[in-house]
């Protein structure tokens, strides 16, 4: 009995330490984009890396002023976001980046939730989901005026509750 | 699986022994064992990768809220009577307890590869909150692409409509890649 009282009190300590170790690359909603720097030689010009104890901290500050966008935050575990501004000759790089990027997002099983090419560029955009609870998003975007976009949100999203985030946050396209 | 056991007289003074606690007589007939019994060993040997492993967590810095909020608890009513733990058994469960309970109570930034649990400045605060909005502003263009393409208004599809015109995107295939 006392050794089994031992076991369990292994076990008990170790789960916890299983769970730490895997962090936000282990989440099913993450994706490397390690790959991408120095996508056609070119560093990134926006380079951002949010993770689980910052947004926590981001969280906390709009806890009292906003409990809807405090629990939204809640839920996100991570932003990675790579910006790089092209000229017209690398833009077919990007286009194959983030073709290729698809490839490897679709066998893993995510889901393509939006395609688009036209004028403006191209727009890919992937969920990951598990029991039509969306774990992870993707978009990446090509712009014909030389922009490349590549962004990832991990952890629970609501995508109503993400563009409610981005309003109150005072988004304006136009400075992006 | 076998079951073979250890007598409990052997079993119970495992951690007794490794705390150098058994009188001479109790000592020498235990080594005496241990010298023969390939069981006890064993018992023995994980015994000691498990004092060791608690040994190795790392030593924490406990928050300076943390005996304001325990106090706050309490109400300040009762002193906490001092624990005496009088064999390594005991040790053991109040370590492991102890390991957990923190673990609990301050999440993972006190562990080794966990994100440290450092509050960030008014600064960091505000260039992250920048760039959440910078990213979220991204898939509200991506919408907005997807709108245009769709013979809308630039700017008349935000995150909030997106799922159903991409859903269309997609079963049409006229605009898809």
């Amino acid at each position: 009995m006392r050794r089994l009282a031992k076991l369990l009190l292994t076990a008990l300590l170790l789960a916890p330490l299983a769970a730490v170790a895997q962090g936000l690359t282990d989440h099913p909603g993450f994706v490397d984009f390690g790959d991408l720097d120095g996508i056609a030689d070119v560093e990134p010009t926006v380079e951002v890396s949010l993770g689980p104890a910052l947004l926590g901290f981001l969280r906390k500050t709009v806890a009292n002023e906003d409990p809807e966008l405090s629990s939204t935050l809640g839920k996100l575990r991570g932003i990675e976001l790579r910006v790089f501004e092209l000229r017209a000759d690398q833009l077919d790089n990007a286009r194959d980046q983030a073709l290729s990027i698809s490839k490897r997002l679709k066998s893993a099983d995510w889901e393509p939730a939006l395609r688009v090419r036209g004028g403006d560029g191209t727009v890919h955009m992937f969920m990951k989901t598990r029991d039509e609870i969306v774990e992870g998003m993707v978009v990446m975007i090509v712009e014909s005026g030389g922009d490349a976009v590549f962004l990832n949100i991990v952890g629970e999203i609501d995508p109503e509750q993400l563009g409610s985030v981005a309003s109150r946050f005072g988004v304006d396209l136009d400075d992006l | 699986m076998t079951d073979k056991q250890l007598p409990t007289w052997f079993d119970e003074r495992i951690e007794a022994w490794l705390d150098d606690e058994l009188s001479g007589s109790e000592a020498a007939l235990f080594e005496a064992r241990l010298a023969t019994d390939p069981l006890l060993e064993r018992e023995v040997e994980r015994a000691t990768r498990l004092g060791a492993q608690l040994q190795d967590l790392p030593a924490l810095q406990a928050p300076s809220s943390l005996s304001r909020n325990v106090m706050e608890i309490t109400g300040n009513t009762f002193a906490l009577p001092k624990l005496a733990f009088p064999t390594w058994g005991w040790s053991l469960g109040g370590a492991c307890a102890a390991a957990l309970a923190l673990m609990v109570t301050l999440g993972p930034g006190v562990l080794p590869g966990g994100e440290p649990e450092l509050q960030p400045t008014a600064q960091e605060l505000a260039k992250a909150r920048a760039d959440l909005a910078l990213a979220l502003g991204y898939v509200d263009q991506a919408g907005d692409m997807a709108a245009r393409q769709l013979g809308g208004q630039a700017g008349a599809l935000t995150v909030r409509g997106l799922l159903e015109p991409a859903r269309r995107l997609n079963s049409d295939g006229a605009d898809t890649i």
